[in-house]
């Protein structure tokens, strides 16, 4: 079977294209200002009307036959395009400066070709979000906050309230590959959630991927998160920094060399905790703080060489340690660092190797009542890629590449009634077992321009696993196909395998972050995922608008959870507490976005429905997913309304998840025997719905060039207020049992009133 | 500075407004009552049948005497042929209430095979159960000052004793004790009620919540550590039963127990009772008592 995969992919790709009387126009597509690498810029031959797009370095590739002369265009959404007309009787290296819309320089020529890679492009379930939204919408407390704008969109389910957390057309959080500069980021919030670690200014991309994966992505089930960051200046010196509510942040940027080398460092600290502090009482030892570092150097050695190294670190401390019934300690942070090598081989294929570590740790305490809990959940990850593209002619570009990946997890938790000594035993991280495992990939993949109206994107993935007792070796065959009904309007289906070797345990109760990092084992099986999905895509009014419509099926294999009364017990081993089943996923998404004027935004209407099934919950019946929301509507809108003020509004509409709650209650009456009590009757799992959550943000922003002494700096006041109409969203709902009468009730606790925040940025 | 001021002053309010709860009652949905019953055969017993409604989880109605199911018809039949339980009742001393059961008119025996029918509002409910459990020896009961497990800190007693072969095999601890109202239980039972019983003596039976099986231990010896479920004085005697019980009563006593444990624990994920009697939550089983040892407490 896997033979003939691999067969049929070959006779796909027989190298048809090889070479003829054909040349390559190459080179970098940079921003003019900052040197940043515009990913995704757009190379349209309007000689050919055919074209190609910048990668992930901002480097681009065509080959095209011989002609006396070319016209050129790049463009970039947000940037003058430039139209070049090009003798082209050779390989022609290009790089090509562009200029953010508010600037013209002498060469720039202004066209109406804008990007239609949505229309165009084989790919779907595929968003790039813009940046530079991100810090005009509103946000918590003022903070910008990348994650929370993948909330708003298609596909995309938030969490709980005010959190970070995303689950992706019916997958759980640990579905999701969020990666910065190729490295993963395990837990990318702070704050249980409210934030992510992303510092928005030192980002240069992020581009959500939920269905029609190519082939080089890998390793999770429902959607990758690649996420870019700046390179750094390369022409001058900028600081940047905001001072908000509970944090304040310093960018600086600039050239070693300016166009050879550059670097980025930008760090964020909350300051909560010395605020706080003076009007908590003494017995009070309330604590809490963040901090997230984000550097980058580049130097480009050559015109065919270039390095970079990143680096991220971010950490979370809290402490609770007020005399009450619930008392919490927590630490956890990511960190990251990635040295990669750009090599050119020539016009038409370009190379990147990274060698790539990244380490996690989650340390978790917490007291309630008379029991206690305990989790430490360590992953140690050190690895290497090396990835080749390769633009055989403008109808063909492949991508094909290596992935490996050390991993080390030490994950055990604990829980049980708090001893009479109140001194219940930490965890010595030292003592947990490691479970060391390899995992690796290889892949190829293609995209191909068929015709003028067809296109495909076809590739395959091996995936393999291995651990001391078990060895996994899966193949992958994805499949996007595109077919154009016209110049603004077409349609597109995919299909998807994709194997995950690692698992997060979701608790069912907990509130606080529980996620336990397991890997696969004899026991514990690779979770396996096929998805389809077809698209209708168009374009309105000279690309100003975008409108999409897809609908998908998602069957999910090996999913895993807890046990019914399962504690954990730090000698035992998880595996063991689990139970395996499946899910399944489907749903409609809908689309529109208005990407230029003065008014710019965007709708997102979701219906989706999740189920899970495992033999061993819920009596063998099928129950929703706890993400189940039938409903998702985001509204998105920003006005400029003139050089100085911009404003914004977000909607946002779901419905509630599933939550579970007895229904019945019994007594049990053995002879006075330690079993009498009253006892819950459940009939099935997440049988309860919280109330729709919906909420209103609107921010307002207004910016200024200033003067410091001699320096002119540009100023922003940004104004914004969190749930305008203060509507009490569900938090999480707790049972209470009167000891008394013993009759229950239930209650529903809310979390984010109104919200209302200012903060302060500047650049110089 | 003003504005720096302006922002500090502005955070803090935007904190105390942060921190605000509130707390809503959240949708009731119906729920459609269901009998539940409890019958465990002891050889050499008259059996005895606890039959109760269950009640919406949010319903006022709590106590047994409410829930107590009337009118029903009980029938079990077994060697002794067919045996129509009646309703009869005990005082509970320890809770100073009167309990109401089900109860029949012949003792169970070793090897018979029983069913139970309960017809109650023109629906039957029926089980079976086979008294064929082995039965155990002791070989010694000690005490433990003080131990943890997952219930949390305790004295303990201590109880060894060899497994039966063939696998399969359940077992719980019982003690039997005489009491009087000096006498605390031992988690949260509360007190002997004094003004109910004034300074009289009773006897209680205590019933270990925990079920052990033999599953990876077949034929091997058992050590159970059980925490006493009342408190005692020094030399304070009391007689160990290690019960052998059959597969429905060890499923349905153990989905109490961790379902218990995850109503005090919130770290522990919620039990899901399963029926083992359709249409109906309960158990209708048996159990075969290991001889008695005689224990005394040390302290």
């Amino acid at each position: 079977m896997k033979f003939k995969y691999f067969s049929l992919f070959l006779f796909c790709f027989a190298p048809q294209f090889l070479f003829s009387q054909s040349y390559t126009l190459s080179g970098y597509i940079k921003d003019a200002k900052s040197g940043e690498a515009l990913i995704g810029a757009s190379v349209y031959i309007t000689t050919y009307k055919t074209g190609t797009a910048a990668n992930n370095y901002g480097f681009y590739s065509i080959t095209i036959p011989k002609s006396d002369s070319i016209g050129v265009v790049f463009s970039y959404l947000g940037y003058k395009a430039q139209i070049k007309k090009i003798y082209f009787g050779q390989n022609i290296s290009l790089d090509i400066k562009l200029f953010p819309d508010s600037i013209i320089g002498e060469e720039v020529v202004i066209t109406d070709k804008n990007n239609t890679d949505n229309v165009e492009k084989p790919r779907m379930g595929v968003i790039d979000i813009p940046i530079s939204k991100i810090k005009e919408l509103p946000a918590i407390l003022g903070e910008p906050d990348v994650l929370k704008v993948v909330q708003l969109l298609p596909g995309v389910q938030s969490g709980q309230e005010g959190t970070t957390g995303f689950y992706v057309r019916g997958g759980n959080s640990d579905q999701n590959l969020v990666q910065l500069d190729e490295a993963v980021v395990y837990n990318p919030n702070h704050l249980f959630g409210l934030f992510s670690t992303f510092n928005s200014r030192a980002l240069n991309k992020v581009t959500l991927i939920k269905g029609g994966f190519p082939a080089q992505y890998g390793g999770r089930l429902s959607s990758i998160l690649d996420i870019t960051m700046k390179e750094g200046n390369n022409q001058q010196f900028h600081t940047e920094g905001g001072i908000g509510l509970i944090s304040s942040q310093l960018t600086i940027e600039g050239p070693f060399v300016k166009d050879k080398a550059s670097f980025i460092i930008s760090g964020r600290r909350t300051y909560l905790d010395y605020i706080l502090k003076p009007f908590l009482p003494k017995t009070n030892q309330t604590k809490y703080f963040f901090y997230d570092l984000n550097a980058k150097i580049n130097w480009e050695i050559n015109s065919k060489n270039r390095l970079f190294l990143s680096y991220f670190t971010g950490t979370d401390k809290a402490g609770y340690t007020e005399a009450s019934s619930i008392n919490y300690g927590i630490h956890f942070g990511n960190s990251t660092a990635t040295l990669r090598w750009n090599h050119l081989f020539g016009p038409r294929i370009f190379s990147n190797t990274s060698i790539i570590y990244n380490t996690y740790l989650l340390s978790l305490s917490t007291v309630q009542g008379n029991y206690y809990s305990q989790l430490y959940s360590g992953i140690n990850d050190i690895g290497g890629k090396s990835e080749f593209e390769f633009f055989p002619n403008s109808n063909h570009t492949f991508r094909f590449g290596a992935v490996y990946t050390f991993h080390t997890f030490s994950s055990t938790g604990k829980s049980g009634s708090i001893p009479t000594n109140l001194q219940a035993t930490t965890i010595d991280a030292n003592k947990i077992p490691p479970r060391f495992s390899t995992e690796g990939a290889a892949y190829i993949n293609d995209e191909w321009n068929i015709s003028k109206r067809v296109g495909v994107n076809l590739g395959v993935r091996l995936p393999i696993f291995v651990t001391s007792k078990v060895t996994y070796v899966k193949i992958e065959p994805r499949a996007t196909v595109k077919v154009e009904l016209d110049s603004s309007s077409s349609i597109k289906a995919s299909y998807t395998v994709m194997n995950q070797f690692l698992h997060i345990v979701p608790s069912s109760t907990a509130s606080l972050p529980t996620d336990i990092w397991i890997p696969s084992s004899n026991i514990t099986k690779p979770q396996l995922s096929e998805q389809i999905g077809l698209g209708y895509f168009r374009n309105f009014k000279h690309n100003m608008y975008e409108a999409s419509a897809e609908v998908y099926y998602k069957t999910m294999y090996n999913q895993v959870a807890f046990k019914e009364g399962s504690q954990l017990l730090e000698q035992s081993n998880i595996d063991s507490s689990l139970v395996f089943g499946k899910g399944w996923s489907y749903g409609a998404e809908f689309f529109l976005k208005k990407n230029e004027g003065k008014l710019t935004g965007w709708i997102s209407y979701t219906l989706a429905w999740t189920w899970q099934q495992f033999p061993d919950l819920n009596y063998g019946d099928k129950f929703p997913f706890k993400y189940d929301k039938r409903h998702n509507l985001s509204v998105v809108a920003v006005y400029e309304a003139n050089k100085k003020w911009t404003f914004s509004a977000e909607f946002v509409f779901s419905t509630g998840g599933a939550y579970t709650l007895p229904v019945g209650r019994f007594n049990v009456n053995n002879d006075g025997s330690l079993y009498d009590a009253s006892y819950y009757a459940y009939d099935r799992r997440n049988n309860y719905r919280m109330n729709p959550y919906h909420r209103l943000d609107v921010a307002a922003i207004y910016k200024k060039s200033r003067h410091f002494f001699k320096w002119k700096y540009e100023s922003e006041l940004v104004f914004s207020i969190y749930n305008v109409y203060s509507h009490r969203n569900p938090y999480f709902v707790y049972l209470t049992v009167d000891p008394i009468t013993n009759v229950a009730k239930a209650k529903q606790v809310s979390l984010l009133p109104i919200i209302p925040s200012i903060s302060y940025n500047f650049k110089f | 500075m003003k504005k720096i001021y302006f922002i500090l002053v502005f955070s803090f309010f935007s904190i105390l407004i942060f921190r605000c709860q509130k707390n809503i009652d959240v949708k009731i949905q119906n729920y459609d009552s269901q009998p539940v019953i409890e019958c465990i055969l002891y050889p050499g017993t008259i059996p005895k049948l606890f039959l109760s409604n269950s009640v919406a989880f949010f319903s006022d109605q709590a106590t047994p005497q409410q829930l107590f199911v009337r009118g029903a018809s009980v029938t079990i039949i077994g060697p002794s042929g067919s045996d129509i339980l009646v309703v009869d009742s005990s005082f509970d001393n320890f809770r100073c209430r009167w309990v109401l059961f089900y109860k029949g008119n012949f003792p169970s025996v070793v090897g018979g095979t029983y069913s139970l029918t309960v017809n109650y509002n023109n629906k039957i409910y029926s089980a079976t159960t086979t008294i064929n459990q082995p039965q155990v020896q002791i070989q010694s009961a000690s005490y433990v000052y003080s131990f943890h497990d997952i219930y949390g800190d305790h004295e303990g007693v201590v109880v060894n004793y060899n497994d039966a072969t063939g696998s399969g095999n359940h077992y719980r601890y019982q003690m039997g004790r005489i009491i009087d109202s000096t006498v605390y239980g031992a988690s949260n039972l509360g007190v002997v009620h004094s003004s109910c019983i004034g300074n009289g003596d009773f006897y209680i039976r205590e019933l270990g919540r925990s079920v052990y099986s033999d599953k990876n231990l077949d034929g091997q010896q058992l050590t159970l550590t059980v925490e006493p479920a009342f408190t005692h004085q020094q030399d304070d005697t009391g007689f160990v039963f290690i019960q052998s019980i059959d597969a429905s009563s060890a499923e349905f006593y153990d989905q109490l127990d961790k379902q218990k444990l995850a109503l005090f624990n919130p770290f522990i994920e919620p039990v899901f009772i399963k029926p083992q009697i359709e249409g109906a939550i309960g158990v209708f089983g048996s159990a075969i008592l290991s001889d008695s040892v005689m224990f005394v407490f040390p302290e």
